[in-house]
């Protein structure tokens, strides 16, 4: 560095304001209204140990009961599904009956001639 | 540190609170010398320093360590600074070859020579006079200097250049006028 430089450098080193003006600023830094956070902030916050497990209970808690409520549906359905199946075999049966009734009686007829 | 994750209430407010109090102190030498030597008015220059410092209390949580609140501070007080210069009406900008040359030689390291730099420095240009302090009152680089005042390496490369060659010819003429 040259002896300008150097001169530069002694001639513009930093000068402390001073006790005062320290003093000046915290005196105005606590009489301004507090900062606000930014949201991302604020949504971090959320985020603290004693809160997330308090999330924790609820998801679980919320887990649970979409499980068991889906389960619930899924017996629902397949009882219906059995229930539709039987009123099937019902059917099936009497119209084989009443064909099978038919049937004897034609064969009960024609015997008689 | 400044993004804590002490719980918020008057604990962390009283953290935050001495949290600011070390930047101050750790930082207003810099903040206040930077106004100092760009505008040339104490009065001016610690009223800078404290809205500098105002608005860093103001956005303390958002800072991710004490080397980023004080990049942020250079940078807040140097563009501040530039801007109160713009308002300034009554101290009309000196091109460079129009600094005013100094009226008698001095000495190396001679107060006189000091006061006399810091008023060449104080005339030249915004631009010119802030990546002069920058470079010699706060020892950055002209990458460094360059990312603080949002311009081009070679913009400040060439601003140190002139600023230079002009302060080193003003004073080689008034130590050649005072040998003859």
């Amino acid at each position: 560095m040259s002896r300008l430089e150097d001169e530069l450098k002694y001639a513009l080193r930093r000068t402390d304001p001073g006790p005062e003006f320290t003093a000046r600023v915290l005196s105005r830094a606590a009489a301004a209204p507090p900062a606000r956070k930014p949201w991302w902030q604020a949504l971090s916050a959320a985020f603290r140990p004693a809160m997330v497990r308090w999330a924790t209970v609820g998801v679980a808690a919320s887990v649970l009961f979409g499980v068991g409520g889906l389960e619930y549906h899924r017996q629902q359905q397949v009882r219906a599904e059995g229930e539709a199946a039987k009123q099937q075999l019902v059917l099936a049966l009497r119209i084989a009956g009443s064909k099978l009734h038919m049937a004897q009686q034609k064969v009960m007829q024609a015997g008689e001639r | 540190m400044i993004t804590s994750t002490a719980q918020d209430g008057p604990a962390a407010a009283a953290a935050l609170g001495v949290e600011f109090e070390q930047l101050v102190r750790r930082h207003q030498s810099m903040v206040f010398s930077i106004a100092w030597h760009f505008l040339r008015d104490h009065a001016l220059a610690e009223e800078l320093a404290q809205d500098v410092f105002l608005q860093l209390h103001r956005h303390l949580t958002e800072f991710k360590s004490p080397e980023h609140a004080a990049c942020w501070l250079r940078k807040v007080a140097s563009h501040r600074a530039i801007d109160c210069s713009r308002r300034r009406k009554h101290q009309p900008q000196v091109g460079l070859d129009q600094a005013p040359e100094p009226s008698a030689a001095a000495a190396p390291g001679d107060p006189m020579l000091s006061e006399r730099l810091r008023r060449l420095v104080a005339s030249l240009p915004e631009r010119a006079r802030m990546v002069v302090i920058l470079r010699y009152q706060e020892d950055l680089d002209p990458a460094e200097i360059a990312e603080v005042l949002s311009m081009p390496v070679r913009t400040v490369k060439s601003h140190l250049q002139r600023s230079l060659a002009m302060l080193r010819e003003k004073l080689a003429r008034a130590v050649g006028e005072e040998n003859v």
